[in-house]
């Protein structure tokens, strides 16, 4: 665990805003997770404040080193964050707050102050390209037996993602896509070689592993 | 096949300027946004009297009395409300520093020696006839004071992430770091 490095990857915008937070607080009243587990380190403002005081000994030559538990608080309250962006639609900065929110957990996650689980589909992604872990040659089993084009050239392609391709239920959705695209009388397509798009990673802060995924995928289209 | 239509352009995230933040203060509080400004020409005032006076001729008086003098006892009101508001909240006090709390404090002892300093040559002070008893003893020290502490706050608070240190970095980051604006484009069937 590398605590020291919490936050470095914080530009000029974010280092600024620290500071000018007017610390009002709207955005505290209406964070849904602090309303429900009433632990401050799930607030917004809270997280904003803790993370000033951070930057603010970072920025100090004679600023002290980080507390590994304080560090680990603050992740864990990135963390139960859902990004649903409500802080960011009461503030009256109108500071993009969701992209503060994924450049912590980006640096939450490159310091090792992740929760543990994220480890664990990192892992899947790269040896399997989705987020179950199920083999990669079985992502398009969900398509067996039903009339799914693979072509080279389409007009439209229908990306179907890990879940719809992989998760009991919701396969059916994929095959009721499927129909209606063929009933509409599209000419569509799925990809011959899908990956997972990567949106688990963004929101988590595994941004790095990001870039490989989109590539193939945009690759394959 | 389906004709590609252009839909209206979106700005993603809105454009962030003085006035939208203006306009979100007032919205999320009136109060605050009385304090701010009235704390602001306080400061500006004061410091014109405190720097600039012997330039100032005869703008000396009125700038002193009027604009920092009655200002100054208005905001002593309008900081009984903002202070009981901000400490009352539950929001507020979660997102409240010790810095803060401090800046509080200076605000007080400001207000005191202000008023204290005021009293000498107001009318009101005859209405009270016990307050001139307990304001007397203080008016000698009570300029030097109000004087000295406004530049103790105004270091204390930019050195410790307090008041002035988020005004500029808010004023920084409103004028300079403008939102790189995505044009989100999307196809309608
Ligand atoms: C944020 C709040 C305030 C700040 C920063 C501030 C600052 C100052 C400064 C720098 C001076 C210059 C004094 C000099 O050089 O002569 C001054 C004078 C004065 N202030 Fe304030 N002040 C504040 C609030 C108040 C309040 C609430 C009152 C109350 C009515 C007040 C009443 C006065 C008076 C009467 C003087 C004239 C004193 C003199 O000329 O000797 N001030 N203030
Ligand atoms: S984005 Fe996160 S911090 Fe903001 S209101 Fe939603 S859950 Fe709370
Ligand atoms: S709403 Fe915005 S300015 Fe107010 S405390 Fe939250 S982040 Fe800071």
């Amino acid at each position: 665990m590398q605590v020291e490095k919490f936050l470095d990857n914080f530009g000029r915008s974010e280092t600024v805003w620290m500071y000018a937070c007017s610390r009002c607080g709207e955005c505290v009243d209406v964070c849904p997770v602090y309303n429900e587990t009433a632990d401050k380190y799930t607030a917004p403002g809270f997280k904003i404040k803790k993370m000033r005081g951070l930057i603010t000994n970072k920025l100090l030559p004679f600023g002290g080193k980080p507390s590994v538990d304080g560090a680990k608080k603050i992740a864990k309250g990135l963390y139960e964050c859902t990004l649903c962006g409500r802080c960011w639609s009461v503030c009256p900065y109108n500071y993009d707050l969701v992209g503060l929110w994924e450049k912590c957990r980006e640096s939450a996650f490159e310091t090792g102050l992740a929760l543990e689980p994220l480890q664990q589909m990192v892992d899947a992604l790269n040896a399997e390209k989705n987020i179950f872990k199920r083999p990669h040659a079985r992502r398009t089993e969900w398509a067996k037996g039903l009339d799914i084009p693979i072509k080279e050239e389409a007009d439209t392609i229908f990306f179907v993602g890990c879940l719809l391709s992989y998760r009991g239920p919701l396969k059916n959705a994929a095959k009721a896509t499927a129909a209606i695209l063929n009933a509409a009388g599209e000419n569509w397509t799925i990809l011959k070689d899908e990956v997972c798009c990567g949106a688990p990673l963004k929101f988590s802060g595994g941004i790095r592993y990001q870039e490989q995924l989109m590539e193939t995928n945009i690759r394959a289209i | 096949m389906p004709q590609a239509k252009e839909v209206p352009e979106k700005k993603y995230p809105p454009d962030v300027d003085y006035s939208t933040v203006l306009k979100g203060m007032n919205r999320v509080s009136l109060l605050d946004t009385t304090f701010h400004t009235m704390m602001g020409i306080l400061l500006i005032t004061g410091l014109v009297i405190d720097l600039l006076g012997p330039w100032l001729g005869g703008w000396l008086h009125p700038i002193r009395e009027y604009a920092h003098g009655y200002i100054g006892a208005l905001f002593v009101l309008v900081f009984a409300a903002y202070i009981g508001s901000v400490l009352g909240k539950r929001k507020t006090r979660t997102v409240f520093t010790v810095t803060n709390y401090v800046d509080l404090v200076f605000y007080i002892i400001l207000i005191v020696t202000g008023v204290t300093t005021a009293s000498i040559n107001s009318p009101w002070i005859e209405w009270f006839p016990g307050i001139a008893n307990v304001l007397s003893p203080l008016v000698v020290y009570a300029p030097a004071i109000h004087v000295v502490i406004t530049y103790i706050w105004i270091a204390f608070s930019i050195i410790f992430p307090g008041g002035l240190l988020h005004g500029l970095a808010s004023t920084y980051l409103i004028a300079h770091l403008k939102k790189k604006t995505k044009i989100v484009k999307t196809r309608e069937e």
